[in-house]
């Protein structure tokens, strides 16, 4: 009987790509919350490396980096792929798994800007979700985009994913969000709002 | 239908030559296609219009950019010599180590290339320290995939390169034969393979681009 149990923190869209994954595969799985600001013994001993969310333990052993999970799911469980079949659009797909975990930090507004025109025009396309039309690991990848991207925008009261500038990546946030599987393991809006309003507040107080 | 594979780079990028390392572990042909960075190609910009960087892979006319990307569809679509393990752990374990390189391993010996004094002391310490662990994956084994060259090896083989580079500009060790002797002998069986010994760029010039590199971290230190 196999043994899943993934090691993850409820705001950390890092951890969510894993539960996406594992959710879309039909998997059963032991969800271990981490405070971060008080580390386990469990996390320090099975990522003693980078000491980070998420890890997920299977049959005793630990796999840590989200993209690396990502892919071990995709091999070890093939139901329901979540990689394209042909060798080249697999490239693609990982090459924009890449692209994302690089382009997680912009910060200026217009750098911000250009970089989505570039992930509308040149990712997604005319494609329903970045693969074709089943939602695939790329689109787990860019997950924080559909989810936490507006609670952000929010909480520091810009605005950069306006729906004129952006339309398909509009229409692939409500068709992420609308996903059958995905739909009822999103974290809470105003959770998450309270959350990073909360961490603003402290940052705001301590300059 | 003949396989044609073009191989856009630099003459020093640390990042081709693991592209190239593979093509040739694979026995495959291919063009190359010298890139100035400074004034880039039609070609380069038409095949990777997102992030316009080398290397870019072109086999017959699809384009592959980012170099471990590129590794994996290498092994993907040739598959003699394979240089990914087959069991998804030891895959796993494989990207893992492949990112931590480009990742902490990487920025630690960038920080060794533009510091001096204490703060050189500390670059050091830190690199060897994330030397030992990639050491560590080692075990026993001639190569990190084992018996021959991997994926693994591939993908820190830059290491084997700049890291002599570097030693020379800064007269300074950081793989000691006695704090690292896995390492130092994986750097040599890398370097010695027949496949690899041919591909290293002119090392005069590479000794010239980053003590230029270096240069203005240098100055800037000074005039303070």
């Amino acid at each position: 009987m196999e043994e899943i149990k993934l090691l993850g923190a409820w705001p950390s869209p890092y951890s969510y790509r894993i539960i996406w994954a594992l959710k879309l595969k039909g998997l059963n799985y032991e969800y271990i919350e981490e405070d971060l600001s008080n580390k386990s013994d469990m996390l320090l001993q099975h990522n003693p490396v980078h000491k980070k969310i998420p890890v997920l333990i299977h049959d005793g052993r630990s796999i840590a980096e989200s993209t690396v999970i990502l892919e071990y799911i995709e091999e070890t469980w093939p139901q329901n792929p979540l990689l394209p079949s042909d060798s080249h659009e697999k490239a693609i797909a990982r090459f924009w798994m890449k692209f994302v975990e690089d382009k997680e930090q912009e910060k200026a507004v217009e750098e911000a800007k250009q970089q989505l025109k570039i992930v509308e025009e040149h990712g997604l396309g005319d494609k329903k979700f970045f693969c074709g039309n089943n939602i695939g690991l790329t689109d787990i990848a860019f997950g924080w985009m559909a989810v936490w991207n507006d609670v952000i925008e929010e909480t520091v009261g810009v605005k950069i994913m306006e729906a004129n500038d952006f339309p398909r990546l509009h229409a692939w946030v409500k068709n992420f969000k609308e996903h059958p599987v995905l739909k009822d393991n999103l974290p809470d809006r105003n959770e998450m709002l309270a959350y990073y309003m909360h961490k603003r507040d402290i940052l705001l107080a301590r300059t | 239908m003949a396989e044609e594979l073009k191989l856009f780079r630099t003459w020093s990028s640390p990042f081709a030559l693991r592209v190239i390392h593979a093509l040739k572990i694979k026995g495959l042909e291919y063009e190359t296609i010298f890139e100035d960075l400074s004034s880039k190609s039609a070609s380069l910009l038409q095949y990777n219009p997102v992030n316009k960087k080398v290397p870019v892979l072109v086999h017959n006319e699809k384009p592959v950019c980012e170099s471990l990307v590129i590794l994996e569809y290498i092994d993907e679509t040739w598959k003699q010599c394979p240089l990914l393990p087959r069991d998804p752990y030891e895959k796993a374990e494989a990207r893992f180590w492949a990112k931590f390189g480009d990742e902490k391993l990487l920025s630690s010996i960038w920080n060794v290339l533009i510091t001096q004094g204490k703060q050189l002391e500390e670059a050091t310490a830190e690199a060897v320290q994330n030397l030992k662990l990639i050491e560590e994956q080692l075990k026993d084994k001639k190569f990190f995939g084992g018996e021959t060259i991997g994926y693994l090896d591939i993908a820190f083989g830059w290491t084997v390169n700049l890291i002599s580079i570097l030693e020379e500009i800064i007269d300074q060790k950081l793989v000691d034969e006695e704090k690292l002797p896995l390492l130092s002998a994986w750097m040599q069986n890398f370097s010695d393979d027949p496949v690899i010994k041919d591909c290293w760029p002119p090392r005069d010039k590479m000794i010239a681009k980053y003590q230029a590199m270096r240069e203005p971290y240098l100055k800037k230190v000074v005039s303070q």
